[in-house]
């Protein structure tokens, strides 16, 4: 082959690479719409300046006193104190005849000076609806001392949710409460379940609807802005336990008693055969709640606690799920139920019936509020660092009649606020993390995802 | 049967449950034909009040279902004289009526939300009910206590799904005294712990033996389901759940003789009743002779010449079981054991080949006046109808002649849904009036589409099922009630292409682009060239090469 003809073919080979590599580049590309890398990456840093704008209002019972100097020096101390991490105080002063409503975020303090109570020293009470009033012996003219006390009581309420937003936000690392609370949804089910271990020895049935609207649906409305729930209950029967609860002979005239030690209740729900399964309908995680009574077998069946003690109110609460309370059946006589067959009169025996009315479930009620608060993850707001500063001081709380004061609340809504934000930039980043290191993957157009 | 069951309630002398309990009711009817099979039949109802948590309650509520029927059946064997619910065709059959403005969904959008929802809760493939085979049927199902102008009705049946221990293990577990067995009496000796595969601690459930049921001739299990609103936010939700099974004791046993108790049947005894039930469960047994036999068992039945059956009623706590012998115990299968229905409905294809086929629909009315009756018909896109062929014709019964039709016989009515290829099925609604004694004949004719390579079933030569016909009944007087008859079950054999064919064609092509691409690419690249005779030493087997004289040697 001349030389001439090998130059041309060669150079024809090149040419059809150099146009047609290109092409084929372009045409096997994988789609990958672009994404706003930038911006998540700049969530996480963005966090930690998440500031909640809070709004406390002092009065002063009295009427003496300057409720203006008091407030702004409080603003200044306050925000010293907190140096602009997570709360920022707006406090302004209100005229001591004015009635402020309770609303979220508003936190009214009322002082009243000059009061000494038995030991000469002042009090803290800290009311259910976002009121705290801090009773002084200090004079009403002293605003530097007053500042100084309102400073330790208002900063100490907020302290302890200082601690907990700077351990969601920087490490990972969980403790207790927050492998106990279940994750946060708007709506929940909320299933009561009363399982009948041996209906045919007794026949248990419970009023639960009255129960649930003498006693639970009062919290279930105070949390109404932060939840939805969906109230639903259910009898099963021949529910029998997977495991084997210890025979004591404790008890006056050595009657059998039925015990449940600690490492028996992680088996206690036995789901093979009884369906939690919530509904088929909606996706509303499920809390169940359960009511258990044992059967004349096995009754009257406790849980012992650690130390070897029957706990008093023979429950217990199983992580992210829900809560079980065991109640004891009395002994029944058998029955038996007459009725008309034409002109005879035929007898047979039925299982003798027993029902738990409103009132017997009160107990069994009152546990599963505090079950649900755990659940939850509701903390209580307490005094503990002003108990610090303000020694001698007395402190009381008022305890909710629904279950949950006003300030719990809010520190919920706060904490799951909290919470949420730290879930959405942590997935958002994870995505973006397996996205890139996926580079053959194909990513649909997101433009009508962008614009919403 | 209800206003009965509320009488027996309110003559009581007991503690009564509050309103917002559920109550439940079930019934156990064992009829032996005089062919020698029992029909067992179970039947379940429950009522589920406003706030329970009950699965059905919740699809129901959640889809603004007003009633449903579903059915899950095997076998062709169905005694329609021994089933009190009727015989169902093979395969899954499932209607349901639904509000038209419930949430914001349409009808069509909850319709295929509800066959996923229960395609989970029963564990069966109803996801495969899709609008491709789903219709609206407008006057097969008028039933008196929907209103049909504020729900729609949609219907949809897979003749090919079959039912095992897998649907009857949820559909059991729906039942309220249904968990597994676990003795409570052997709970000191752990392991005596007895264990069975699915059952309940009491009641006619317990009965339940997954290798008798699904070992039978027929068997059924069917879930209905209505709810009934008093007002906007009062609503009870009725469930009926009914299993027959048609058990054969001659086939079972080695004396092939008619006699039969329940532990031969099922292999078990029955718990004792549910405590759950009011009213005292019952075991209705009716047997094909009046006498000649005798009841084994510790507990003797009662006549009721109402039912016209023996009845046991069930104790609590106390297992139960019963038996019958009969002196002559020889089957008698002769003719007697056919059933002697008023009116049938057979199916048939007609036609020969792979390309076009006919349908012959016979229904025979063996009662003097003329009935009317709705037939319909769901046939599947690929069955291409041609409706001018539709023709009626109409014998005497017995004599075979020809009947022209005169009067009100005439009447017909035709509503046709004409089928859009993979869009939607082929729905005929033929309402005819059959006069008495007759027999009335339909027939037309059809082509098979050629569908796509893809869309056939894996064994693509066995063909595609068709639902069965419905025929409805109508009253005929005020006291009757309308019933439902399902006709057989048709297997349309599609023409198949060669599935071997894209393997040939790809061996082919690569093969014929290898020699190509070879020989092409020896003849550019390779310089041939030819070899000096000189330095060429033939060896003995190269027989090519000329002798040549090398340099004038030889």
């Amino acid at each position: 082959m001349s030389s001439l003809i090998r130059i041309q073919t060669v150079s024809i080979l090149l040419i059809l690479v150099a146009l047609f590599v290109p092409v084929w580049w372009s045409t096997t590309q994988v789609h990958r719409a672009v994404l706003p890398t930038d911006q998540i990456r700049a969530l996480a840093a963005a966090e930690a300046k998440n500031v909640f704008h809070t709004r406390v209002a002092v009065r002063f019972v009295s009427g003496k006193g300057q409720p203006k100097a008091v407030a702004e020096s409080l603003q200044t101390h306050l925000n010293n104190l907190f140096g602009g991490a997570s709360f920022h105080f707006a406090v302004r002063a209100d005229a001591s005849t004015e009635e402020t409503q309770s609303t979220s975020g508003l936190y009214q303090l009322r002082i009243d000076c000059g009061v000494k109570n038995i030991q000469g020293e002042g009090s803290v009470k800290l009311f259910e609806d976002r009121v705290v009033s801090l009773q002084t012996p200090v004079e009403c003219a002293d605003t530097e001392s007053i500042v100084a006390q309102a400073v330790a009581v208002v900063g100490g309420l907020f302290l302890d949710e200082r601690a907990d937003f700077a351990r969601i936000s920087g490490s990972s690392s969980h403790n207790n409460d927050d492998i106990r609370k279940v994750k946060f949804a708007p709506e929940y089910q909320l299933i009561f379940n009363l399982m009948n271990a041996d209906p045919v020895n007794l026949l248990v049935s419970w009023d639960i609807q009255a129960a649930i609207k003498d006693y639970f649906q009062n919290f279930v409305d105070a949390v109404e802005k932060l939840y939805d729930f969906k109230i639903k209950s259910q009898t099963k029967y021949f529910t029998s336990l997977p495991i084997d609860p210890e025979v004591i002979n404790a008890g006056k005239d050595g009657e059998m008693v039925y015990c449940l030690r600690p490492h028996h209740l992680p088996h206690f729900i036995n789901s093979a055969e009884w369906s939690f399964g919530g509904s088929v309908v909606s996706t509303a995680p499920p809390l169940n709640f359960v009511v258990y009574v044992p059967p004349h077998a096995q009754s009257p069946l406790y849980i012992m606690g650690h130390d070897h003690g029957f706990l008093k109110t023979n429950s217990f609460l199983i992580p992210q799920w829900g809560g079980i309370s065991i109640v004891n059946p009395p002994k029944m006589a058998p029955a038996v139920a007459i009725h008309e067959n034409g002109t005879t009169l035929a007898i047979r025996n039925v299982p003798p019936k027993w029902t738990l009315s409103s009132s017997d479930l009160s107990d069994p009620m009152h546990i599963f509020i505090y079950q649900m608060r755990e659940i939850l993850g509701v903390k209580t707001v307490g005094l503990g660092s002003t108990e610090q500063l303000l020694p001698g001081f007395q402190f009381n709380y008022e305890s909710s009649s629904v279950g949950i004061t006003k300030w719990e609340l809010d520190r919920l809504a706060r904490l799951t606020t909290i919470q949420n934000i730290r879930n959405a930039v942590n997935t958002l980043n994870s995505l973006i993390t397996l996205i890139e290191s996926m580079e053959d993957m194909i990513l649909g157009s997101t433009e009508h995802l962008l614009s919403s | 049967m209800r206003r009965l069951v509320a009488i027996i309630i309110a003559a009581w002398v007991s503690i009564s449950a509050s309103a917002a309990q559920s109550t439940q009711h079930e019934t156990l009817h064992l009829h032996q034909r005089p062919s020698g099979r029992v029909t067992a039949h179970f039947a379940f109802a429950q009522s589920v009040a406003q706030s329970q948590a009950h699965a059905l309650d919740d699809i129901a509520r959640g889809f603004g279902i007003d009633e449903m029927a579903l059915s899950f059946t095997q076998g062709t064997r169905c005694d329609s004289i021994a089933t009190k619910v009727g015989c169902r065709p093979p395969g899954v059959v499932l209607w349901a009526w639904m509000r038209n403005n419930h949430s914001l969904s349409s009808v069509d959008t909850r319709w295929s939300a509800l066959t996923n929802a229960l395609a989970g809760t029963f564990c069966a493939s109803l996801n495969f009910i899709t609008p491709e085979n789903s219709a609206e049927p407008q006057s097969s199902f008028t039933h008196s206590s929907v209103n049909s102008s504020l729900s729609s009705l949609r219907y949809a049946s897979l003749p090919r799904e079959i039912t095992c221990t897998e649907n009857l293990t949820p559909w059991s577990k729906l039942l309220p005294c249904s968990t597994k067995v676990n003795h409570l009496a052997h709970i000191k000796d752990r392991k005596m712990k007895p264990y069975c595969i699915l059952g309940s601690k009491a009641g006619i459930a317990s009965l339940f033996n997954a290798y008798a049921i699904y070992d039978a001739d027929y068997h059924s299990m069917s879930v209905e389901v209505s709810r009934k609103c008093t007002s906007d936010t009062e609503c009870t939700t009725e469930i009926r759940q009914d299993l027959v099974v048609a058990l054969d004791p001659v086939r079972k046993g080695y004396q092939r003789n008619m006699d039969w108790s329940l532990q031969f049947l099922f292999g078990k005894e029955v718990a004792g009743s549910c405590p759950l039930n009011e009213i005292e469960t019952n075991i209705l047994v009716t047997l094909p002779k009046a006498e000649g036999f005798e009841f084994e068992g510790k507990v003797k039945p009662v006549y009721n010449d109402e039912k016209n059956a023996w009845v046991y009623s069930l104790e609590l706590a106390k297992q139960f079981s019963m038996g019958v012998k009969y002196s002559d115990s020889k089957p008698d299968l002769s003719e007697k054991s056919k059933s002697t229905e008023l009116i049938q409905i057979h199916r048939h294809l007609t036609g020969y080949g792979r390309e076009r086929g006919g349908i012959k629909i016979r229904i025979s009315n063996r009662d003097t006046k003329p009935r009317t009756v709705t037939l319909l018909e769901v046939l599947p896109w690929f069955i291409k109808l041609y409706m001018h062929t539709l023709q009626r014709t109409t014998y005497h019964i017995t004599s075979q002649e020809v009947l022209s039709l005169s009067g009100e016989v005439v009447n017909q009515t035709l509503k046709y849904q004409p089928a859009i290829p993979r869009i939607r099925p082929s729905v005929i609604e033929l309402t005819a009036t059959l006069p008495g004694e007759s027999i009335t004949v339909f027939t037309f004719q059809f082509d098979r589409a050629f569908i796509k390579y893809t869309e056939h079933p894996p064994d693509a030569n066995r063909g595609f099922d068709t639902g069965a016909a419905i025929l409805t009944v109508h009253p005929a007087s005020r006291t009757e009630k309308e019933y439902r008859l399902f006709s057989d079950v048709l297997l349309i054999a599609l023409p198949t292409p060669d599935f071997s064919m894209p393997y040939n064609v790809i061996t082919m092509s690569c093969t014929i682009v290898a020699l190509y691409f070879g020989t092409v690419f020896n003849l550019i690249v390779k310089k041939l060239e030819g070899l000096d005779d000189s330095q060429l030493k033939k060896k003995w087997w190269m027989f090519w090469v000329k002798e040549r004289s090398v340099l004038g040697k030889k």
